[in-house]
């Protein structure tokens, strides 16, 4: 069964980006865009998603679990990443720039962006959104964030209380919501906001039903002439029945873990139905707890990652859809990636003859089983835990753990319900744990989780990052550099340094890294991103879905006019 | 009249206690929704969880016993609370999105699986030992153990996806709203029809054993023989004599079986992407949505007891050797 991805919403040190840079042939928008009259209302998106077999009329963009299209169509944020080229796209917001030492970040925004209800978008909605963040919901996840203040109408400003370099992909990804409406509500938290007012490219909701709804068209959308549709229909599916909509081609876009795709999708009509997988999700590991003897010396961890074959293991799991894991951390696509130091270091590369000298010499003998006893005694038999409901993981759990008995060490695979497992990891009751990955535009989050001593706390408290407990205090320098560099320059240098140190430490085994699921039906629209052309990633979960909302066309004829 | 109120005053009890288990049992799983919300959402910084804590309430340290005064309280009010999933959305509007598509699937299943299978158990029962019994009786056994799940994909993908006879989701066109009309009550039935069908397959079996089985037990009776000799038509024996005396057990799985259509059919439901509770209580349990689980769980005990508070009513007009003299 595919994992569930995750898009944290942290972020990392970001391009500076001082120019203006305009969307492609957008110009400052006039007033009113009422162009649905030439829009065949017939035109609707099917999005197959999968995990609901019903929805409440609940448009809330601040719940912690947002309705399908909430954040990917209505409200829009000041920016959008996209992992597959590395790029953050002006939204929102025109431009940005970082104040000395990036105690502050301002962004410029759009003019004459509508709400869709036709009141004016202005500063004074994005630092409202902020305001009932911090009031509401603690922050929002953005402690450090001191301020914010509408300077003039286009002018927005955040001060921090520390240098925050991450916080482009953090504020910036953050959702906008009008003042004037939320300024009604006594309470955003327990608000479902049943029709949403947003500036995004689908905003009305028609149709709603528990099986599925329909969003429509924003006759007020700030990119002229644009989307080129009318609607986004979200239909509920539980499980499998989504992969039937897709095979029958009740679907447009999907986003869904298919095994063996081309004869199992493509195949029924190739010359529509195709995919792209971007090698763009986070890095998969295999996390250890550093607390206990033998797993804290580094030899064990680099041995045991040196007897895993892992194209086997990806071809296995994901029948070769992605890149394996290697010594830096971060994905090869990335443009963060440091093949000098990826080339230097051997321990992810196969070589069970080499993982067996080195733990022989460093004096875990083999014992009468064939499993080694390290030099105190201790028999090198670990737990290897992950979530049941993530068949993908436990399979590749199961293959680590056969490849790793070649060497001499024992892992027991242990399936558990991931709420156990997160809350095994978090306490730091755990020995081995294959985890979920991280996603975030730069790698500072992944160094900072992994290694940051400033984030290790004692076994029996509540940790939710460095589960592993390993402390390298090389790599809070490098991390506390990293957050004051502005240049991109500097940024790259402080980056190239944490992955050697990565490197060096091993503080996690890298598997894999987790596709980008994309599944598209070029029957009804065309434009999707492609292998070529990855404008976008195939996710209709993250901010990337408004690229390809505000890029793909309907054919012509395919649809009854209206 | 006393015999009623002794038997309310037993179903009071049991409410309770089921209410109680409902409340405590939920939170002796390990783990606690936030964390499972975080598995969903990807890592937290601290600062994210304890937004998430604060938004859930969980962060308020309540002792359990102040909690469980206060869920006695929300109920006794009519208020099952605010769901963690659907957050914020309350409970009672999510199982009231689906809690129709459930009794009627559940419903219209039982009803027909029941006649189905009591009509069949009782031919079987008059015709033991001839080829009719010796095919009829193994055969829905056989289909009674097939694992549902992969039935109901068979199905699915012969009838649905292949041969394109029936939809293969959902419980009516989404692009159509609901309305009073027969269009619609069609499309309901197109929707309806290859999920009943699969349910009733491996539901005959059950229905038929157990009326087989009382029904010879029936037929030995000294009566059924009184009957025969006095020259009553065979069908009215079987019928008047032999089954309505053999259905009073099989009422009270029945009416068991009508409480907990409520639990909803969860494989169904992932299988045809159903609209309905079963898949909703199962997700609950694994997000640990402590109040939509106990929202469902309040209505499956409600849906239960009252179902077999109801058969205990019919039985004593069924069967009258059972009222108290």
């Amino acid at each position: 069964m595919r994992h569930k991805r995750l898009l944290a919403v942290a972020a990392a040190v970001p391009l500076m980006f001082t120019g203006t840079v305009n969307l492609a042939g957008a110009t400052p928008v006039p007033a009113s865009q009422a162009q649905s009259s030439t829009i065949n209302p017939n035109t609707i998106l099917t999005i197959g998603r999968e995990n609901n077999t019903i929805f409440t009329r609940n448009f809330n963009p601040f719940a912690p679990v947002p309705n399908l299209g909430v954040v990917t169509a209505i409200y829009e944020p000041l920016v959008i990443y996209t992992p597959t080229n590395s790029k953050y796209t002006p939204w929102l917001a025109k431009s940005w720039s970082y104040g000395p030492n990036a105690m502050s970040l301002t962004f410029n925004l759009r003019s004459g962006v509508l709400w869709s209800d036709g009141q004016p978008f202005s500063a004074t909605d994005v630092a409202y959104t902020f305001q009932i963040l911090k009031k509401w919901f603690a922050g929002g996840g953005f402690p450090y964030i001191k301020n914010v203040i509408a300077v003039n109408p286009t002018t927005v400003e955040f001060t921090f209380s520390q240098p925050s370099s991450i916080a482009l992909g953090q504020v910036g990804q953050q959702v906008i919501v009008p003042k004037h409406i939320w300024d009604t509500v006594s309470n955003p938290v327990d608000y479902t906001n049943p029709d949403p007012v947003g500036t995004g490219p689908f905003t009305q909701i028609e149709n709603f039903e528990p099986q599925g709804y329909v969003i429509g068209r924003n006759p007020n959308y700030w990119q002229p002439g644009k989307p080129y549709f009318a609607g986004i229909r979200y239909p509920a599916y539980a499980g499998d029945s989504v992969n039937y909509a897709l095979y029958k081609g009740e679907l447009d876009w999907s986003d869904l873990y298919i095994p063996d795709v081309q004869k199992t999708y493509v195949a029924k009509d190739p010359k529509h139905y195709y995919y792209f997988f971007g090698k763009t999700g986070g890095t998969i590991n295999l996390v250890f707890n550093t607390t206990l003897k033998p797993l804290n010396d580094a030899v064990v961890r680099k041995a045991i990652s040196m007897a895993i074959n892992r194209q086997a293991n990806v071809d296995s799991v994901y029948g070769n859809y992605t890149a394996v894991g290697n010594c830096t951390g971060v994905t090869p696509v990335s443009s963060w990636y440091d093949p000098a130091v990826a080339n230097s270091c051997g321990w992810t590369t196969e070589n069970v003859a080499k993982a067996n000298a080195m733990l022989d010499a460093a004096g875990y003998k083999r014992g009468s089983d064939g499993i080694r006893v390290s030099p105190s005694g201790q028999k090198m038999e670990f737990t290897l835990e992950t979530g049941v409901t993530s068949s993908d993981y436990v399979q590749s759990a199961e293959n680590v753990a056969a490849d790793v008995k070649a060497i001499g060490i024992d892992l027991v695979v242990t399936p558990k319900s991931w709420s156990t497992v997160i809350s095994d990891v978090n306490l730091g009751h755990f020995q081995v744990a294959h985890m979920y990955g991280l996603v975030a535009p730069t790698p500072y989050n992944f160094f900072d989780f992994y290694m940051a001593c400033a984030n290790v706390v004692p076994v029996g408290q509540t940790a939710t990052e460095n589960w592993g407990r390993f402390c390298d205090p090389k790599a809070d320098k490098l991390l506390a550099r990293m957050a004051t560099a502005t240049t991109t320059q500097a940024q790259h240098a402080v980056a190239d340094q944490l992955e050697a140190l990565f490197a060096a430490d091993a503080p996690a085994v890298p598997l894999f890294t987790q596709p980008d699921w994309g599944e598209f039906n070029t029957t009804r629209f065309t434009g999707f991103p492609t292998a070529s052309n990855p404008y976008a990633t195939g996710q209709s979960r993250y901010p990337g879905a408004f690229l390809i909302e505000t890029t793909i066309k309907p054919v012509p004829g395919a649809f009854p006019q209206g | 009249m006393r015999y009623l109120l002794t038997r309310l005053g037993f179903y009071l009890v049991a409410i309770w206690g089921s209410l109680t288990i409902n409340f405590f049992l939920p939170r002796l799983a390990p783990g606690d929704p936030a964390a499972t919300l975080m598995q969903r959402m990807g890592q937290m910084t601290p600062a994210q969880e304890q937004s998430i804590a604060v938004i859930y309430g969980l962060n308020k340290h309540v002792p359990l016993f102040r909690q469980y005064v206060t869920y006695l309280n929300q109920l006794a009010h009519g208020d099952l609370g605010i769901s963690i999933q659907f957050f914020p959305s309350t409970v009672a509007s999510v199982i009231r999105a689906a809690i129709l598509w459930t009794l009627f699937l559940g419903g219209v299943s039982l009803l027909i699986g029941f006649v189905v299978g009591v009509s069949l158990g009782v031919l079987v029962a008059w015709r033991r030992t001839r080829p009719v019994d010796s095919i009829v009786t193994p055969s829905t056994i056989f289909l009674a153990s097939v694992p549902y799940f992969w039935l109901a994909m068979a199905v699915v993908y012969v009838f649905a996806l292949k041969l394109n006879w029936f939809p293969i989701n959902h419980s009516y066109n989404i692009d159509v709203s609901p309305s009073f009309s027969f269009s619609f009550l069609l499309d309901i039935l197109d929707h309806a029809a290859l999920p009943v069908a699969t349910i009733v397959v491996v539901s005959v079996g059950n229905w038929l054993i157990t009326m087989r089985s009382t029904m010879i037990g029936v037929l030995s009776e000294d009566y059924i023989t009184m009957a025969i000799a006095k020259g009553l038509h065979p069908l009215r024996v079987a019928l008047s004599y032999g089954a309505r005396n053999a259905l009073l057990p099989v009422t009270t799985s029945a009416g068991i079986a009508v409480g907990f259509i409520v639990g909803g059919a969860l494989l169904t439901e992932v299988v045809f992407s159903y609209a309905g509770l079963g898949y909703l209580l199962y997700t609950s349990v694994t997000s640990l949505d402590y109040p939509l689980i106990q929202g469902l769980l309040v209505i499956i005990t409600l849906g239960v007891l009252g179902a077999n508070f109801i058969v205990d009513m019919v039985y004593v007009l069924l069967d009258p050797t059972v009222r108290r003299p």
